[in-house]
């Protein structure tokens, strides 16, 4: 029935040229049905539209203002929020990596750190601790570490804030490597614990026994490196004999220079 | 604002457009007695609450900005009837906003005139013709029927293709033709 209705039939239908078909008729009843309504005059406000030419374009550019000005605040509303929300996102991000870095999950080299010291409370041995006549101590203490968050400041003598974690056993340097605790530093315990170790053993040094203890030696030797490299007047001077005549009394001019000056 | 003196009788609606963009007052009347009664037509068609108010504001508005329009009488058609399709989208949003109420005076029979009772029932069988199209089809066939706009200028009232245009039109034929009256359109003799 209706595979005649192609786009020739459908624009005839519809411009009203097929009124004897029963569709064409339909149209064109609805057509006449609304032609039959008369145009309306003009109200008052655009009569006089009419009348002056659009002389009241006054209005017109008023309104065009409105417009424009209601743009403005529009844009500028998106813009502070958009500018809210970004400071806000910021805010959010910095308070987060400022908490991770006092919690010591990421090290933000331009922050403050928050200094977290390991204290090994070596408790004394008791009179049970004497070796048994098998060489073994009786009972051996469990050493007490202290973890304490230091507040950042200059002054390393400054009091602790919180102990963080106490009673647990003593982290060895295999376990930092291990969970990367960068604020772990053993070498401060060993130099602490070992202080006493190479008084000790200096005095054992004095002594007789040569033989033990190499790195300790080792150690001292560096030291002496050290204190000896780090003034140049013993490097150029130490291969004459007069040197070692005048080897104490540094502050002296050098005898040569006299020489040469005098020369 | 001065009058051109080899102008015709009855000018065109591209010499209507050109004198209403030069300020003169023939110009504006012109626009307005050529387009404002598919206009209005069209806004009965649509079921506007006040078609006439709504044709005054569709040209108030047409006047107000012909300066940003910058195309030719062919064009003309189509701005106007978009006008007129935005301000149709807007009174039937508001209506549906509003509760309803009737007017008692309306409502009263007795105080309806024998045309306007035409009226009313050939505006029914109109309205009852169409129910069985989509929203789109009835929109197309009406500004073509109605507005006697042209394909293009549908396509561009309506902000879709030629193609889906056309497309619109021949399911809404087909359906019109499934559905055929039985009884024809009512004369005002066949009502009295």
């Amino acid at each position: 029935m209706s595979e005649h209705l192609n786009d020739e039939a459908v624009e005839a239908l519809l411009s009203g040229h097929e009124r004897d078909q029963p569709l064409g008729a339909l149209l064109a009843s609805i057509a006449d049905h609304y032609g039959a309504i008369a145009p309306s005059d003009p109200r008052p406000e655009l009569a006089t539209f009419i009348s002056t030419g659009g002389a009241d374009a006054a209005a017109a550019v008023d309104l065009i203002g409105v417009r424009r000005r209601r743009k403005r605040a529009v844009a500028a509303a998106l813009t502070g929020t958009v500018v809210g929300k970004m400071m806000i996102g910021v805010s959010v991000a910095a308070a987060s990596v400022v908490g991770m870095q006092a919690r010591g999950m990421v090290d933000v080299p331009m922050l403050p750190d928050t200094h977290h010291r390991t204290v090994v409370q070596q408790p004394e041995p008791a009179e049970s601790t004497e070796p048994t006549p098998d060489r073994r101590p009786a009972s051996v203490p469990t050493p007490v570490v202290t973890t304490l968050a230091v507040a950042p400041s200059d002054d390393a003598s400054s009091a602790p804030i919180a102990p963080i974690v106490a009673n647990t056993p003593p982290p060895t340097p295999v376990d930092a490597a291990e969970h990367h605790d960068l604020r772990y530093r053993p070498q401060a315990l060993v130099d602490s614990s070992d202080e006493s170790s190479h008084d000790g053993e200096r005095s054992d040094d004095d002594g007789s026994d040569d033989d033990d203890g190499s790195d300790d030696h080792d150690d001292d030797a560096q030291h002496v490196a050290v204190d000896n490299g780090s003034s140049p007047e013993h490097t150029g001077d130490s291969d004459t004999a007069d040197d070692a005549d005048h080897g104490s009394d540094h502050d002296t001019p050098h005898p040569g220079r006299d020489h040469r000056d005098d020369d | 604002m001065t009058s051109n003196p080899h102008l015709p009788v009855r000018p065109t609606l591209q010499d209507a457009l050109d004198l209403a963009r030069a300020g003169d007052p023939r110009g504006f009347e012109e626009l307005y007695g050529q387009l404002a009664g598919s206009v209005t037509r069209f806004a009965h068609s649509r079921s506007a609450e006040d078609p006439e108010g709504l044709t005054n504001d569709v040209f108030l508005a047409a006047f107000r900005h012909l300066e940003e329009f910058d195309g030719d009488d062919d064009d003309l058609r189509g701005w106007v009837f978009t006008i007129a399709r935005n301000k149709l989208i807007d009174d039937a949003r508001r209506r549906s906003r509003r509760p309803r109420t009737v007017d008692a005076g309306v409502a009263d029979a007795d105080h309806i005139t024998a045309s306007a009772e035409s009226d009313v029932v050939g505006t029914d069988w109109v309205h009852d013709q169409l129910e069985i199209l989509t929203d789109e089809q009835r929109e197309v066939v009406l500004l073509r029927v109605v507005g006697g706009l042209t394909v293009p200028e549908i396509a561009d009232v309506v902000k879709r293709s030629i193609g889906s245009v056309k497309a619109l039109q021949r399911r809404a034929l087909r359906q019109l033709e499934k559905n055929l009256p039985q009884n024809p359109y009512p004369t005002d003799a066949e009502w009295r």
